[in-house]
């Protein structure tokens, strides 16, 4: 199944259009390959990266699979996660000697979390209510965010001398473990997708869901009612991609930087579609792809190319597997009359 | 509280900002009747707006620039009909897709080849400066391309009203089958569309150079791909209500560079009048609601 031939054409025609793209930069394939290896897995250091980038693809990825399953487009994961991580920066200098540390902490995750589902749920209520489509509502979500985490930096709670916000109180920040095959966000990443994969495939709302995805129509007439489902999809989706933006503050960056996202939001759409909306397959992919994510930081150094360039990889896998139907989407019948 | 001098300014440069993102919406407006829902407008822009900066700073000539900046919008227009038409693959993910591509190709080409140089701009209708009437003076300030705009809002307004083009792109989106049973090609019409989609957005980011520094900042568009999505069902895929909306959200988008000029605007900061345009997109979209796309958009033609 892994070799299948259309599996095979797509991984070749990708590593042949991104030789292309790196030669004509003037660099050698094979140099990029190397410092994507030793930039991604190549010590602890970049190991630790990884590990901890994986775990905010895989929430970023989920915040795709949830909808995507049911036919909805939430394009947003971008945007919620910021504003996850600038609630989570905010509340974690706010929060400081105010309330015992656990009270404050989950009181930083809880209201992160809510911040990031309650906005993609806005979302949500208004395709349902209004009709308004989720596509642009989400995409516009994402600038918001950026709009908004640019006014927190500069004006709201500035750092002295350098771009980001005041830094979070000490006993905030998840420390580092004794293994760092153990890496907190890696940790919880994973347990976010193997809860999702029991509520996709073993509760009522997971059932229904799906239904919705493949057939609203027979979902309808079975007493489904997709507009709850949609808020309470976008609910999930919006709340997973903004606690990987807290988990980003309290384990990564413990503050809020611009442009703090290598485009996590976009690359989680792309790990979702490559492990055909299956959260358990979200785990190796994510893993992959904070691989590409990671090692592209290294790239600069060593080769001399932007590490902008892992996001062409990446677009460039997701491309060529659906261009040879490795990913498919199916569409109801009739549609096209 | 508000004076003629402000009022100047601001329509000034609310014209300015119109012409890119109308020129993105006359194209995608041709594009979503025709039942192809390109979302890649933005990498369409983002491509468009490096190749303008790199031709123009590397032959320093703003018309080949230009020029460029149509090649590119055909090389963009021919990957996606590869994505969309000829392998008929999800329009919003492949198209988000395409944008990720473009967005990490500009920006590594863009620090390889021209980290922060200056290219030749358009230059602005400077001979009407020295009048009093202030509808003169905003004229002044603009350039070229709003020519090139409002002869291009003559074409789509033509090519969608009054041609046999512009029927066949209706029924496209509407009823891909009558297209179909009636004997013409549709791909060949969703194709002619989609070129100009791709075609209009890499011009107007070229245009989006060529009036700023002539320079390429990575993620320049800023969005404003999306915003032209939005626009485009806001005005029910109606040229002239595209370019009235388009006004307006380049009004909005106005108010983060003038905003300082006036007491009661600057009170609130230039970085939330920046998330303004796109707040304003969804309030609008809730406002018009069920706008219905044309019925065949973003599905591909089943075989």
């Amino acid at each position: 199944m892994l070799f299948d031939k259309k599996i095979i054409f797509s991984l070749v025609s990708t590593i042949c259009i991104l030789s292309l793209i790196i030669l004509s930069l003037g660099v050698n394939p094979l140099d990029v390959l190397v410092a994507l290896l030793k930039g991604s897995v190549g010590n602890n250091y970049f190991l630790k990266q990884t590990l901890m980038t994986s775990g905010i693809l895989m929430l970023t990825a989920l915040a795709a699979v949830i909808p995507f399953s049911a036919r909805l487009w939430n394009l947003g994961a971008e945007g919620q996660m910021i504003l996850g991580a600038a609630t989570a920066s905010y509340l974690g200098v706010f929060l400081v000697d105010r309330m015992p540390v656990p009270l404050s902490f989950g009181t930083i995750i809880l209201f992160s979390f809510l911040t990031g589902a309650l906005i993609s749920s806005f979302c949500g209520f208004l395709k349902v209510k209004f009709n308004a489509s989720e596509v642009v509502s989400t995409l516009m979500v994402n600038f918001i965010a950026l709009s908004v985490s640019a006014w927190m930096i500069f004006e709201l709670i500035p750092a002295k001398m350098v771009q980001r916000t005041i830094s979070i109180g000490k006993e905030f920040r998840i420390k580092d473990p004794v293994s760092i095959y153990l890496n907190p966000v890696f940790i919880v990443g994973m347990l976010c997708c193997l809860l999702l994969y029991v509520i996709m495939t073993r509760t009522k709302y997971g059932f229904q869901t799906r239904a919705m995805g493949s057939n609203i129509y027979a979902s309808k007439l079975s007493g489904i009612n997709p507009s709850v489902i949609t808020v309470i999809t976008f609910f999930f989706a919006g709340g997973f991609a903004a606690l990987a933006g807290t988990l980003i503050i309290l384990a990564r960056d413990f503050s809020l930087l611009l442009n703090f996202s290598s485009n996590y939001g976009y690359l989680g759409i792309g790990v979702a579609l490559v492990a055909r909306l299956n959260p358990l397959a979200v785990i190796p992919i994510a893993f992959i792809f904070a691989m590409l994510s990671v090692g592209s930081n290294s790239l600069q150094a060593i080769t001399g190319i932007s590490p902008m360039i892992g996001n062409v990889f990446v677009a460039m896998l997701v491309l060529s597997l659906m261009f040879f139907k490795v990913i498919r989407f199916k569409y109801p019948e009739n549609i096209n009359g | 509280m508000v004076d003629s001098i402000f009022i100047i300014a601001w329509l000034a440069i609310s014209i300015q900002l119109m012409v890119p993102i109308s020129i993105t919406c006359f194209g995608e407006l041709i594009c979503e009747k025709s039942g192809t829902l390109n979302i890649g407008v933005e990498g369409c822009m983002l491509l468009g707006a490096f190749s303008t900066a790199f031709t123009g700073i590397y032959t320093g000539s703003i018309i080949l620039g230009f020029f460029a900046g149509i090649a590119t919008g055909v090389l963009c227009g021919l990957c996606l009909t590869l994505l969309y038409l000829v392998r008929n693959m999800d329009q919003i993910v492949s198209g988000l897709m395409f944008n990720l591509f473009a967005f990490g190709l500009a920006g590594a080409l863009h620090s390889s080849f021209l980290s922060g140089q200056m290219g030749p701009t358009l230059k602005s209708f400077g001979f009407l400066s020295t009048t009093n009437n202030p509808i003169l003076q905003i004229i002044s300030q603009q350039n070229i391309s709003l020519i090139y705009m409002l002869l291009l809002f003559v074409f789509v307004l033509l090519v969608v009203n009054k041609t046999w083009l512009g029927l066949h792109i209706k029924a496209a989106g509407e009823r891909p089958l009558a297209i179909v049973s009636s004997g013409k090609n549709i791909l060949l019409i969703r194709f002619i569309a989609l070129m100009i989609c791709s075609i209009l957005a890499a011009s107007a980011g070229s245009i989006l150079v060529a009036s700023s520094s002539g320079g390429f900042v990575p993620g320049m568009t800023a969005g404003r791909g999306f915003i032209a999505l939005g626009i485009v069902v806001l005005a029910r895929w109606n040229p002239l209500s595209a370019l009235f909306i388009s006004f307006i959200f380049a009004l909005i988008q106005a108010l983060q560079f003038v905003g300082n000029q006036n007491d009661l605007l600057s009170t609130v900061s230039p970085h939330l009048w920046n998330a303004l345009p796109y707040i304003a997109v969804i309030g609008l979209l809730v406002a018009i609601k069920g706008a219905e796309y044309p019925k065949a958009v973003g599905i591909p033609l089943k075989k």
